[in-house]
């Protein structure tokens, strides 16, 4: 009786039955309401300078703290995720939205497009993230694009591999030729019968990728390359903190366990879904 | 001949594979109810020629220039992409071997239909549905709402095999080919989907295409029958002289490994055929049956044989008619 309930259950239910999943989902939520409702939730503006509150310890003033101008650590951690969470979903959107359907074009229509996406693809895997945020720093100037861009540069080669092999085998199955033989166009069956198929290793694959793009605009904030202060970051306020480490230890911790929860949120949802789907390692 | 209009001319169909021909010389006319018996053994070229019918070669595949192939008249050789969309699911219908994969695994089975419908007819939403529960009716899945609403595994092989034949119907064809349309079923099964054929072919007034590697489920069902072997007609005939009266050495011997058909009682052992199958494009000259075939004679390695009538409608390529050897 329940085994053939969960052969009927739907992808999402079976989904939802998995614990991992269901935490990590909610500590997203979580995490997604805190940071978009960060200008109602902080107690203070990110960047109100309070030069009599220099380094002032956690306490009822300043919650978690204050950092070496007196800014609210708090206020500023708050904001600081709407950066890291938008960089993140957005090039992650971005990258599946023009990865997936080039690879799977490249794995169904094989020959030459085969070998023109295969190759664009391959020449931009090698590019490190970092040199790849310097150049669209200085084609397009300090912004949120330039880094989205940068990340969306790294990320999309992943999709369009993993999305032209699962077309490739797809496009073996007899329900492509049946398809063909019913009179389906190629943009039909890709939109029909190859990307669907595609759906599941792609959302583990994205849910992971938010992850490690979370990570990378950290990094590229902690290097000077996200947006110039005083927009506040994770990455960004790390670094500014960084020296002061010893004497004010929460301007350091506050941003660097934010990170760590929202990497550890999409990992651990990532991670579910896979155990769910069972797609196992072939495409991550 | 049928007076009838022919529905599918092909005419000397030739196919190469990287300059290795795997058909060569296939020619066949199908009329309006009629259905034509496509019969070789496993890699004969059987295949390869519905798909060349409709344009699907596989990649690397190369059809001859002069070959010809006419539906209701229109040349199919060279038409254009979007002229075999049309014809592919629209006048000629297709059913394949093994219905379990040829449905889309993630997609349920009313969608599919409802996909060809839309392609094909232009119906959406409403009367989209109400043609779609008449078809699956038509082919004897009466629980319409339940079919529709499934996905592929969750039916029976019959059951999925009926629904690939209503999706062949989507686009009212004139034409159905069935490759191997019983191959992957049980026996039981496999009569039934064949009588459902015989009953639209007959309710359509269609014309069909069957193809088998089996003479017994071509023989009772068929009215013409063409035999193939090594990508070459070999021996076109009505169904019953085929069976009474074959000619081509292949043919014969195909029959003598037949069980279950006239001259083979349940007692007397199967006969196969000794030897294999050529491989396609072997630089041969003569017929390709020579090698395997007990009357076969120094000639036969040097021509290949033209179609040589031998009686009404019943025509085979075989030197010892052509050449009309006393044997």
């Amino acid at each position: 009786m329940s085994a053939s309930r969960a052969g009927r259950a739907s992808t999402a239910q079976r989904a939802w039955q998995s614990a991992k999943v269901r935490y990590s989902c909610l500590l997203i939520l979580v995490l997604l309401l805190i940071t978009l409702g960060a200008g109602w939730l902080s107690p203070y503006p990110y960047d109100e300078i309070d030069a009599a509150a220099t380094f002032s310890a956690p306490g009822q003033r300043y919650l978690i703290g204050a950092d070496a101008l007196g800014r609210d650590v708090l206020s500023r951690t708050l904001h600081g995720g709407r950066m890291s969470l938008v960089v993140g979903l957005l090039a992650t959107l971005v990258a599946v939205l023009v990865g997936v359907p080039l690879g799977a074009l490249a794995g169904y229509l094989g020959g030459r497009i085969d070998w023109l996406i295969s190759r664009v693809v391959d020449l931009l895997l090698p590019f490190p993230v970092i040199l790849l945020a310097i150049i669209t720093k200085m084609l397009l100037g300090d912004g949120l694009v330039s880094v989205v861009l940068a990340l969306s540069l790294v990320l999309t080669p992943f999709f369009a591999r993993m999305a032209r092999a699962k077309a490739l085998s797809v496009a073996q199955l007899p329900f492509i030729e049946a398809a063909q033989g019913s009179g389906l166009g190629t943009g039909r069956i890709m939109w029909l019968h190859v990307l669907p198929h595609c759906f599941q290793p792609v959302l583990i694959m994205a849910t992971l990728s938010v992850a490690f793009a979370i990570l990378a605009e950290a990094s590229l904030s902690f290097l000077g390359l996200g947006l110039p202060p005083p927009a506040p970051s994770w990455g960004g306020d790390l670094q500014a903190s960084m020296s002061a480490f010893q004497l004010a230890p929460w301007t350091v911790l506050a941003p660097g366990c934010a990170i760590t929860f929202a990497v550890l949120a999409f990992n651990f949802l990532g991670d579910g879904l896979r155990d769910v789907f069972d797609v196992g390692e072939r495409f991550l | 001949m049928n007076t009838k209009q022919a529905v599918l001319v092909v005419d000397d169909l030739a196919v190469d594979i990287r300059g290795a021909a795997v058909l060569g010389g296939v020619s066949l006319a199908i009329h309006q109810g009629e259905a034509l018996g496509l019969v070789g053994e496993s890699g004969c070229g059987k295949s390869m020629t519905a798909l060349a019918i409709l344009g699907l070669l596989p990649r690397g595949a190369q059809m001859r220039s002069d070959s010809s192939i006419r539906l209701q008249g229109a040349e199919l050789v060279g038409a254009s992409e979007q002229a075999l969309c049309k014809v592919r699911g629209g006048a000629v219908g297709l059913i394949f071997q093994e219905p379990g994969a040829c449905l889309d695994p993630v997609m349920r089975v009313g969608r599919q239909i409802g996909e060809a419908l839309q392609l094909h007819r232009g119906l959406r939403g409403a009367a989209q549905q109400a043609v779609l529960r008449d078809l699956l009716v038509e082919v004897g899945l009466n629980d319409t709402d339940r079919v529709a609403r499934a996905y592929p595994h969750e039916l029976s092989g019959g059951m999925q095999q009926r629904a690939m034949i209503a999706m062949a119907l989507a686009g009212e064809p004139v034409l159905l080919i069935a490759d191997e349309p019983t191959t992957a079923l049980d026996a039981r099964i496999a009569s039934q989907i064949l009588d459902l054929l015989d009953r639209l072919r007959r309710d359509r007034g269609l014309a069909l295409l069957l193809i088998s590697h089996d003479l017994a489920v071509i023989g009772g069902r068929c009215d013409r029958v063409l035999v193939m072997y090594a990508g070459r007609a070999v021996e076109s005939a009505p169904a019953t002289q085929v069976f009474d009266a074959a000619r081509h050495p292949y043919t014969t011997a195909l029959i003598a490994a037949s069980p279950g058909l006239a001259g083979v009682t349940p007692k007397s052992p199967l006969r196969d055929i000794p030897g294999q199958l050529p491989a396609p494009g072997g630089g041969r000259d003569g017929c390709a049956f020579a090698e395997r075939c007990t009357l076969a004679r120094s000639s036969c390695g040097h021509r290949v044989p033209a179609w040589t009538p031998v009686a009404a409608e019943h025509a085979v390529r075989c030197l010892q008619y052509e050449e009309g050897w006393s044997c």
